[in-house]
């Protein structure tokens, strides 16, 4: 079952407790090449602009996986970032957003972008 | 941050601009291009300059906080979880506009707290030995005092009180800054290459105080 699926009929408790991981939903990310960037050397950018990486060089992750709290080891004392709706909680490890930074993701069926 | 990804009402990809804008981070959206301000939620640059993506509520609370107040919380599934990455290779950088500096991984290791300073900002590098993952980096300034930080097993200790703090959330423990907590500081992780690349007036912790060349 996936989770529009799940989320379709209201079964996403029973989807959370029965399995381990969620079908991630299918994404095309644009190529940052060959997208419009309004950044280049010689552009007139804001106060306070300063060129970093190249995009995404710092890969998003676009298609998050995830599992239960009982199947992972964080430490107790590890951060997460949380996000909870009515029925639907879900964590993110600091530690993997420090490498990571952006998970594209949805919570009850709401596009989310959880940044770090 | 939490952000509701939605332009116009209909959902819309991001990714990582790469750039720092007033120190943090940026991103672009995939159809327009435009870029975004993180803390704003806005785009700054490009045809959707001006348009806001909605906050939403998130906690930023440790795993067995968050675990306890939600039992059925799912957890994003790190396969691999440095998969692709090898830390050992690379460095943790703070940039600070003025100055920016990096820090080779397996010499923070070794040393597991480096106090510095970047761009006038008193900084510490936190590294946990066994799991390189685990990395923060903070102000090591409270009010008025400056502190130098060690990593024992008990947590992040300030040699000069005794005060232990969360080593890698930041928040006071005992002695007498219990109370206090540690600012973090942004900071993210590149292969040093990468760094002489788009920061080549860096430094790089601890011997190679410009880019070579």
């Amino acid at each position: 079952m996936t989770l529009l699926a799940a989320l379709a009929f209201g079964f996403m408790a029973v989807a959370i407790t029965t399995q381990n991981t969620d079908t991630p939903a299918r994404i095309t990310p644009a190529d940052p090449a060959a997208t419009f960037n309004p950044v280049s050397p010689g552009a007139d950018l804001p106060d306070g602009y300063r060129i970093g990486f190249p995009r995404d060089q710092i890969a998003p992750v676009y298609e998050p996986v995830f599992t239960t709290a009982a199947a992972v080891d964080w430490p107790a004392d590890s951060l997460v970032i949380g996000v909870a709706g009515e029925q639907e909680a879900k964590a993110y490890p600091v530690t993997h957003l420090n490498l990571r930074e952006m998970v594209i993701d949805s919570l009850e069926g709401i596009p989310i972008l959880v940044t770090w | 941050m939490v952000h509701r990804r939605e332009i116009n009402g209909a959902p819309a990809l991001f990714g990582n601009q790469g750039d720092l804008f007033g120190n943090a981070m940026t991103w672009w959206d995939h159809e327009t291009g435009s870029v975004w301000s993180q803390p704003r939620g806005e785009a700054i640059l490009g045809p959707l300059t001006g348009t806001r993506l909605e906050l939403l509520p998130s906690t930023l609370a440790t795993w067995a906080d968050w675990r306890s107040a939600h039992p059925d919380t799912l957890a994003l599934d790190v396969p691999g979880w440095a998969t692709g990455f090898h830390l050992d290779d690379m460095a943790i950088v703070v940039d600070r506009g003025a100055e920016t500096a990096a820090y080779r991984i397996p010499d923070v290791r070794k040393e597991r707290v480096v106090n510095d300073t970047v761009g006038g900002i008193e900084v510490a590098i936190v590294i946990d030995p066994a799991t390189p993952e685990r990395w923060a980096v903070f102000s090591r300034r409270i009010d008025d005092r400056v502190l130098d930080l060690e990593l024992i097993p008990a947590g992040l200790r300030d040699r000069a009180t005794g005060s232990l703090f969360d080593p890698f959330v930041g928040r006071g423990r005992s002695g007498p800054l219990r109370d206090q907590s540690l600012d973090r500081i942004p900071a993210f992780t590149s292969f040093p290459e990468d760094y002489w690349t788009f920061f080549p007036t860096g430094s790089m912790w601890p011997d190679e105080a410009a880019a070579p060349g």
